[in-house]
């Protein structure tokens, strides 16, 4: 049974999870591997090791989160992407309850 | 075709008379007019269109951002194969500043990606070893994104980042 402090809790987080936004990158047949984790590297200063492994996800699942935040964050960074000519998207956080 | 890595850049040496062809029909390529090119060069930045005048406002702004950076690239690009030259053997050269790989790797790309988007190319297509059931232009779409796309290899590979 949820106590008042228990569904303000929830509350709180559902209003801080609504606000953040996912940078999606998916997969396409022609951008080439090497190109696709410099670009990571570039865009979000993921470590070489960081940028192959979502490289190697979106490659292998078809997308990959490769970053979550603030909304205007996020766009700035997908309009980054598309300057590299990556398929990439805003999506809104899932709330993992539902 | 021979690469050598320079003080300030990049010289390509004996250029096959093929690949000299396509490389001066890189910059604004054709394909890139197309309409499947176009909504593939400039996406939306949502996939679902939940909210319409964020969708409004991300085809206003960040579309002609973009075509302002890639039309850059291309400039940059047709200026370094204008400025090819044949040596003294009678090949052709091309010299790319290392300070010209980013707008090279980007007119590249956006070469191999409308050509792939125009002629509808999936991943089985790129990577089919016999492409001879293919017609004519499926067959010299492919070879053209895969020649672009060694271009790329070669330069990643000389910035260190292949």
């Amino acid at each position: 049974m949820n106590t008042k402090t228990d569904e303000v809790a929830e509350n709180q987080s559902k209003v801080l999870l609504d606000r953040v936004w996912n940078v999606v990158v998916h997969n396409d047949p022609v951008n080439l591997m090497s190109y696709v984790t410099m670009v990571f590297k570039r865009v979000f200063g993921y470590s070489e090791e960081k940028a192959r492994a979502l490289m190697l996800e979106v490659h292998n699942r078809g997308r990959s989160v490769v970053w979550s935040g603030e909304r205007e964050k996020a766009e700035v960074y997908v309009q980054h992407l598309h300057s590299y000519l990556l398929m990439a998207t805003l999506e809104r956080a899932e709330n993992p309850s539902n | 075709m021979n690469i050598q890595l320079k003080e300030k850049g990049i010289l390509f040496t004996d250029l096959y008379e093929h690949f000299e062809i396509l490389l001066r029909k890189l910059p604004g390529c054709e394909e890139m007019k197309g309409e499947r090119a176009r909504k593939r060069l400039y996406p939306d930045g949502y996939l679902l269109e939940e909210d319409e005048e964020k969708v409004k406002e991300w085809r206003d702004l960040v579309h002609t951002d973009l075509e302002q950076r890639f039309q850059e690239a291309q400039d940059v690009v047709a200026r370094d194969i204008a400025a090819m030259r044949t040596n003294g053997e009678g090949k052709t050269e091309l010299f790319i500043p290392f300070k010209h790989v980013d707008a090279w790797l980007n007119c590249l790309n956006q070469a191999r990606i409308s050509i792939a988007a125009e002629y509808n190319l999936d991943e089985d297509d790129l990577n089919t070893i016999d492409p001879s059931w293919m017609d004519l232009h499926r067959r010299s779409a492919i070879l053209r994104v895969h020649v672009y796309g060694h271009m790329q290899e070669a330069l990643l590979m000389s910035i260190g980042e292949a």
